[in-house]
């Protein structure tokens, strides 16, 4: 019981870690689909299986993003509350997210061959 | 006052003691607003949006936005004031001390000349205050010379301290008169404590104008941030 408690912590503990270097760029594949606000993104990311990601993590990541010129943002009105603020990814973004994919399935391929021997090889007890 | 209300004053506390300047705190509440009022309207808890540590998110957005931090360091300038003002007033005693017998023995003032008693009293306390105020300057602006705006600051004292000087001065008086000067411990506490008071004001009052004087909003967004443009 405890050690399944423990290893339910490392994996959200590694998890966490895996997420921070990827997080950035899986929000600009997002909204490469298509633009969204804050609190959608936070939703989409929950969509495509990464569990429940903080609206307090996005928004940070969001404004960093906004501020380097990888996704900008228009004002539009809702039928149905206060106006929202809509991000979509810049020219720039675009560039940016082509080359970090790029760079991702280098280090994804390079992981994977890494890590496929160990599927064959005996271990010690 | 709404949730979406309380959790920006918290945030506003954040970032004030993070050092995030005035136009700063508009702009990212003003943002974070917006944010939020839409996420309510979709249903979303503002309060679990930002999670339990709502300081840790707002020093992470202040930090992520890029914001310049100036911090008040109100603690270390006071200190630093008090220990000035303490040197200047024995600097100042030991020069009364070592130069009042040669003043008296160089300027003498015949009997027929009468000095009013004003001018006495302005020159006897006014020049050791004058002293004691450099004092205080001098340490502000030579020992935290690593602090940003100091300068200002210590200009900003220059007037300030003075002046609070002057203003508190009278007030002293009249509570020394009300209580037909007596010089009870509790009583020449409180006359210290006042005096004390508002020179720590006026200086911490110089710190604050100089740091809110010439601060801009920071440059925290890329020209086209504004403008959507799907790419």
């Amino acid at each position: 019981m405890v050690a399944a408690e423990s290893q339910s912590i490392d994996d959200n503990d590694r998890q966490t870690q895996l997420l921070r270097g990827a997080l950035d760029m899986c929000l600009l594949a997002l909204l490469a689909r298509e633009p969204a606000h804050g609190y959608e993104l936070v939703r989409r990311m929950e969509t495509a299986g990464f569990g429940a990601i903080s609206y307090g993590t996005i928004y940070p990541l969001l404004t960093r993003m906004r501020r380097l010129g990888l996704v900008a943002h228009e004002q539009q009105a809702s039928p149905t509350g206060p106006p929202r603020k809509v991000y979509a990814l810049t020219r720039s973004g675009r560039v940016h997210l082509d080359a970090w994919q790029k760079q991702w399935n280098r280090f994804a391929d390079t992981v994977s061959a890494v890590l496929d021997p160990l599927d064959h090889s005996p271990t010690r007890s | 006052m709404d949730t979406i209300d309380s959790l920006l004053g918290e945030a506003d506390q954040a970032w004030r003691a993070y050092g995030v300047g005035s136009a700063d705190r508009v702009a990212l509440a003003a943002d974070l607003r917006l944010d939020l009022r839409a996420a309510a309207a979709d249903g979303g808890d503002p309060v679990r949006l930002l999670g339990g540590d709502v300081a840790s998110f707002a020093r992470r957005l202040a930090d992520e936005a890029g914001v310049q931090r100036v911090r008040g360091d109100y603690g270390r300038i006071l200190g630093t004031a008090l220990i000035g003002a303490m040197a200047g007033a024995m600097l100042g005693y030991g020069l009364l001390v070592a130069v009042y017998p040669i003043f008296v023995r160089v300027v003498d003032i015949p009997r027929s000349i009468d000095v009013p008693v004003q001018l006495a009293v302005a020159v006897g306390y006014g020049i050791p205050a004058a002293v004691v105020v450099t004092g205080a300057v001098i340490a502000v602006r030579t020992r935290l010379r690593d602090l940003p705006r100091i300068r200002r600051t210590a200009r900003m004292m220059i007037i300030l301290v003075p002046a609070a000087g002057i203003v508190i001065t009278p007030v002293t008086v009249g509570f020394a008169w009300s209580t037909d000067y007596s010089t009870a411990p509790s009583v020449v506490v409180a006359e210290i404590a006042m005096v004390l008071a508002a020179l720590a004001g006026a200086t911490v009052l110089a710190r604050r104008l100089s740091l809110r004087e010439g601060r801009t909003d920071s440059d925290t967004s890329h020209p086209e941030a504004t403008r959507v443009k799907p790419a």
